[in-house]
């Protein structure tokens, strides 16, 4: 008997009664706010900017305080090329300093921005900028995690997804808050 | 290098290796106030949802419901994974898990491990079997990097050198990554470490993480961290392994929703942690594994009783809160989870090596209110106290005790006799230092002295006062 099977046994005879899988009814606040997310992000240490389509790369560039930018939204990916190569990941020729990508939604309660293999282009590219821009249109915000997984479940799977709340963090040396632990510095959000 | 790390957790009991911990006092409630700021922090994203407590009975039921049905969603996550391109592997035990993870390793001619926080692998010895295997293992979460560098264990699950002072890691740091001496800066302490571990990030040959979540109809695994140390191993090897405890299941994404509104709020008062990666399939000619771990968790799972403890997930709220844990540290907890939770776990891996775990505790019930899953932490150590006493040897110190107690107590005369008798001992000798239960503090300071006897007691001073 492998360890399977031995595992899936011994949990098998233990009696015990199959409880129905519960319902989730929990309280959405009714309104979607755009400043609650400001709020919230903020606190978390994300910086947060109100845009037109016009104005986003504007704002990208006043941003970026004149480092290399780097893009896959279909908008701006012509003025700002993508050149990471996810083979030589460390290559720090081919590694933007700031990278642009565009959430497929953000969630309020939490400021948590979902962007998967199709918004990222390179997985690493999520982690290993020095400082990241997430574009994201006011009109795809919900208000909780509840609705945001409800979107998750219907579309198409993904290969990776992630919830992207802030820029890297560590509190690991006496409670001391210290910003870009691994990865990116500084996270900053355009809404438009 | 693993028996003799083995061999000092073992020695001792809580209260006799929380000693040292606790007087220092200075450091005690430096240590209290630390966790307790974690605490407050959780309290206020608690205000923050108005259906707090449903929301946590909610989280309860579904992890009952997904603990009653585990078999079923065992095999439903690994064929969902299968599907997704992912290998999976199943371990009956620690050693298991060692030799699978060691073998993979081989297999893909491996040498140089990153590994983010687990404290599964923690549990199962990996770290030091690989070592002694000849792997190279580093550890890039900040915390665990530190308490590695240091060779200690982590003290708590969550933060793992909440232990330390900032001048502690700067010494560390100075002695092994050549630091400045004597700057404890937290920000030049942590750009050191970015520094160094980016190194380390770019020589390793495979990633290892834990798991918080494996989701059964999507097989899909989650990982929680605040740093994207996890991201930055799994999505730049070419080997990786994901180690999973298998009571982390969910049924599905609407379940997950749940969770991870909870996990981060109760564990350090975060709205939701930075990076929440769900990893589904793999990235082109990347081999991907997952390793579901029993080690135990069977033996918790058969017991009715004891069962609720595999709701947890792993959040260190309990430890928070704990006014044992805020003042005699994790690392008197002779066991890899400390805490509430981790003394209700304990005994699982050794009746008679842990028996004193479920007694470092005041029964407060702190836990109970803040678990996020609902687990009667507090009721759970109470009927450990008592099966422990029933199924172990008694302590010797503590039998003689409470047979001479329970003499003196059972008669008045014996009672009074004994209370007269002990009245003749002088003050002298009992605030001396031959008392071994007073403390003093290394600056010389009094910490707590055995109180001014009365010179009569209160029968006598009564019979007295009423003529």
């Amino acid at each position: 008997m492998n360890s399977k099977e031995r595992i899936l046994n011994t949990l098998n005879k233990v009696s015990r009664d199959a409880l129905p899988r519960p319902e989730i009814e929990l309280q959405y606040p009714p309104e979607v706010l755009v400043e609650d997310f400001v709020r919230i992000a903020e606190a978390s240490g994300t910086e947060v900017f109100l845009a037109t389509p016009d104005t986003v790369a504007d704002t990208v560039r006043k941003w970026s305080r004149g480092g290399d930018i780097q893009s896959c939204v279909p908008g701006l990916q012509d003025e700002f090329p993508l050149i990471f190569d996810e083979q030589i990941p460390f290559d720090r020729e081919k590694m933007p300093e700031v990278f642009v990508a565009e959430a497929a939604f953000g969630v309020i309660e939490n400021a948590a921005l979902w962007l998967t293999d199709s918004e990222l282009r390179a997985r690493l590219l999520a982690f290993i900028p020095e400082r990241i821009v997430v574009l994201l249109k006011a009109g795809s915000l919900v208000s909780t995690m509840h609705q945001a997984y409800a979107i998750i479940a219907e579309n198409d799977p993904f290969g990776f997804g992630l919830f992207m709340a802030g820029a890297s963090k560590t509190a690991d040396i006496e409670q001391t808050l210290v910003k870009g632990a691994q990865g990116a510095k500084e996270l900053a959000v355009i809404l438009y | 290098m693993f028996n003799r790390r083995k061999n000092k957790l073992m020695k001792g009991t809580h209260a006799n290796l929380s000693k040292g911990f606790i007087t220092g006092s200075e450091k005690t409630d430096w240590h209290n106030n630390a966790l307790w700021f974690l605490r407050a922090k959780r309290d206020m994203q608690r205000d923050t949802i108005p259906d707090w407590e449903k929301l946590r009975a909610t989280a309860a039921a579904i992890k009952d419901h997904t603990l009653s049905r585990l078999p079923e969603y065992l095999q439903r996550f690994e064929e969902n994974a299968i599907k997704n391109g992912i290998q999976v592997h199943w371990a009956w035990d620690d050693a298991e898990l060692r030799e699978i993870t060691a073998s993979i390793l081989r297999e893909n001619n491996a040498k140089s491990v990153v590994k983010s926080k687990s404290m599964l692998t923690e549990e199962c010895g990996l770290n030091p079997y690989l070592e002694k295997e000849g792997f190279d293992v580093v550890d890039t979460d900040l915390g665990e990097r530190i308490v590695q560098l240091r060779k200690e264990h982590p003290s708590h699950i969550v933060v793992p050198a909440i232990h330390l002072k900032k001048e502690e890691v700067s010494d560390t740091f100075h002695e092994k990554m050549n630091t400045e001496k004597g700057n404890s800066d937290p920000d030049y302490l942590a750009s050191a470490a970015r520094e160094a571990l980016r190194k380390d990030f770019m020589r390793a040959d495979a990633a290892i993480t834990g798991v918080n979540f494996g989701v059964a109809e999507s097989g899909t695994v989650v990982v929680c961290t605040n740093e994207g140390n996890a991201d930055m191993g799994v999505h730049s090897k070419k080997t990786v392994i994901h180690c999973m405890g298998m009571e982390k299941l969910v049924p599905g994404y609407k379940e997950l929703a749940v969770f991870t509104r909870l996990l981060a709020r109760s564990a350090t008062g975060q709205p939701v942690t930075v990076f929440t990666s769900h990893y589904r399939k793999p990235r082109p000619e990347t081999t991907e594994h997952i390793i579901i771990v029993n080690n135990k968790r069977t033996d918790i799972f058969e017991d009715p009783e004891f069962r609720q403890a595999m709701r947890c997930i792993r959040c260190g709220a309990c430890m928070n809160t704990c006014p044992v844990y805020r003042r005699s540290g994790g690392h008197s907890y002779h066991h890899t989870v400390p805490g509430p939770i981790g003394s209700v776990l304990a005994p699982f891996y050794g009746k008679e090596k842990n028996k004193d775990l479920p007694f470092a505790s005041t029964l407060c019930g702190s836990c109970n209110n803040v678990c996020p899953v609902k687990i009667d932490l507090a009721g759970l150590l109470y009927r450990w106290r008592q099966k422990l006493t029933d199924e172990t040897s008694p302590d010797l110190s503590k039998k003689i005790g409470m047979d001479i107690g329970s003499k003196i107590l059972k008669s008045r005369t014996t009672y009074s006799l004994a209370t007269r008798a002990f009245r003749w001992v002088p003050g002298s000798v009992l605030q001396s230092g031959l008392n071994p239960w007073n403390v003093t503090a290394k600056n010389g300071h009094k910490e707590r002295i055995f109180p001014d006897v009365p010179g009569e007691s209160f029968r006598e001073w009564y019979k007295k006062n009423q003529e």
